[in-house]
């Protein structure tokens, strides 16, 4: 996005300071090279309708403090939008409740109490934090990774994932990269959610591996 | 690259906000009928009646925005170095490393084969990557270089066949 932004700026500023230049020398025909910037026109056309023109330079300073604050946000976002919200996993109904369900229709609803049902079993509600954390001790459990970051982002049950490794300078590439699966794995089985991996990035120290001889 | 666009980005944003919002309080007071209190509005007026298109001023001034812009563009549109690289390991997706740490090993291998200063370039996509190494050594240790090299890359299970380029220069003097 910056680079985008950075390019649209790098064109208006080129137009603009070209179109000086052109206007300066008197290359464009259709402007007076000796008329003021602010000319007497400008000023008759702003005093005409001055109420109109305070109003729109009021909204654009709003409108372009308001870009500013999206822009400066933009850069302290971090990657791989928001963390995904906290797990819920609802419990299973009880095996009775399902069975007098399907066998006696005219019985009330029986996970409703108000109507003589069984109360609501609950559910667990596991701290999206609690995941993260989960995740990244399994994969800090390998001895070739000194520092493991995770996150996961979007929809609870089948998140974004991101992992990014700092292993030690004798890491095995390949290596690192079955533990990660293997823990993803367990992950999954474990909480329920099934992440989906977009990326893997490992950062080696740039000192050399320790050789054995 | 990346840093740098950020960081700009972060300074225009902060810029933006301040200035809209002293442009937006500074018209509010003048259309109440107060006077700007931060901006010198009557300075700028007075000096936008008085310069002319001609004028060295203005000329000097659009000749640095066109300048600025230009080196902007020329930044902004030539190829970066990609930050990160796919190796083979990995399946959906391929584990992927830091184009520094790959430039490290690199340059920590050239050395090891007897590569004096040594300097890396990781280029390409992050898909399709190539590496370019410069340093001092004699013409002869070439293979051996390309050898360390290639160990190296293969040990970063780089993907196969990632085309690799040295480019020696021959030491001062040879050391007995």
């Amino acid at each position: 996005m910056n680079r985008t932004l950075w390019t649209v700026i790098g064109l208006v500023l080129l137009a603009a300071g070209a179109a000086g230049l052109l206007v300066g020398y008197g290359v464009l025909s259709f402007v007076d090279r000796q008329q003021v910037l602010l000319s007497s026109d400008l000023i008759a056309g702003w005093n005409r309708h001055k109420a109109w023109w305070l109003a729109i330079t009021i909204m654009g300073g709003l409108l372009v403090a308001l870009l500013g604050y999206l822009l400066l946000r933009a850069q302290f976002r971090r990657r791989g939008g928001a963390p995904m919200a906290d797990l819920y996993l609802p419990s299973s109904p009880a095996p009775e409740a399902t069975e007098a369900a399907q066998f006696d229709e005219a019985a009330p609803d029986r996970a409703d109490p108000d109507r003589g049902g069984i109360p609501d079993r609950g559910g667990t509600e596991v701290a999206s934090r609690a995941l993260h954390r989960a995740l990244q001790r399994d994969l800090e459990s390998d001895q070739q990774i000194r520092d493991a970051t995770v996150r996961l982002s979007g929809p609870p049950h089948h998140p974004r994932l991101l992992v990014r490794l700092a292993v030690t300078a004798d890491a095995d590439v390949g290596h690192l990269a079955s533990h990660v699966d293997r823990a993803i794995h367990r992950f999954t089985t474990t909480s329920g959610v099934q992440p989906d991996l977009s990326e893997v990035v490992v950062r080696i120290p740039a000192r050399a591996p320790a050789r054995v001889e | 690259m990346r840093t740098t666009n950020r960081i700009l980005s972060a300074l225009l944003g902060l810029v933006l906000l301040v200035a809209g919002l002293a442009v937006a309080i500074e018209t509010a007071l003048i259309a109440w009928g107060g006077r700007p209190a931060v901006i010198p509005a009557d300075r700028w007026y007075a000096s936008l009646r008085e310069l002319r298109f001609a004028d060295r001023p203005f000329l000097v001034t659009s000749a640095v925005v066109a300048l600025v812009g230009l080196v902007l563009l020329i930044l902004q549109l030539r190829p970066w170095p990609p930050e990160r690289v796919q190796t083979s390991a990995g399946d959906s997706p391929p584990l992927s490393i830091t184009r520094r740490s790959v430039e490290h090993r690199v340059e920590l291998a050239a050395a090891r084969a007897g590569v004096e200063h040594p300097d890396s370039a990781v280029r390409g996509r992050p898909g399709r990557w190539r590496v370019r190494l410069r340093g001092v050594a004699w013409p002869e240790q070439r293979d051996a270089v390309l050898a360390a090299v290639q160990a190296e890359l293969d040990r970063l299970y780089a993907p196969p066949g990632t085309p690799v380029t040295i480019t020696l220069r021959r030491p001062a003097r040879r050391v007995a």
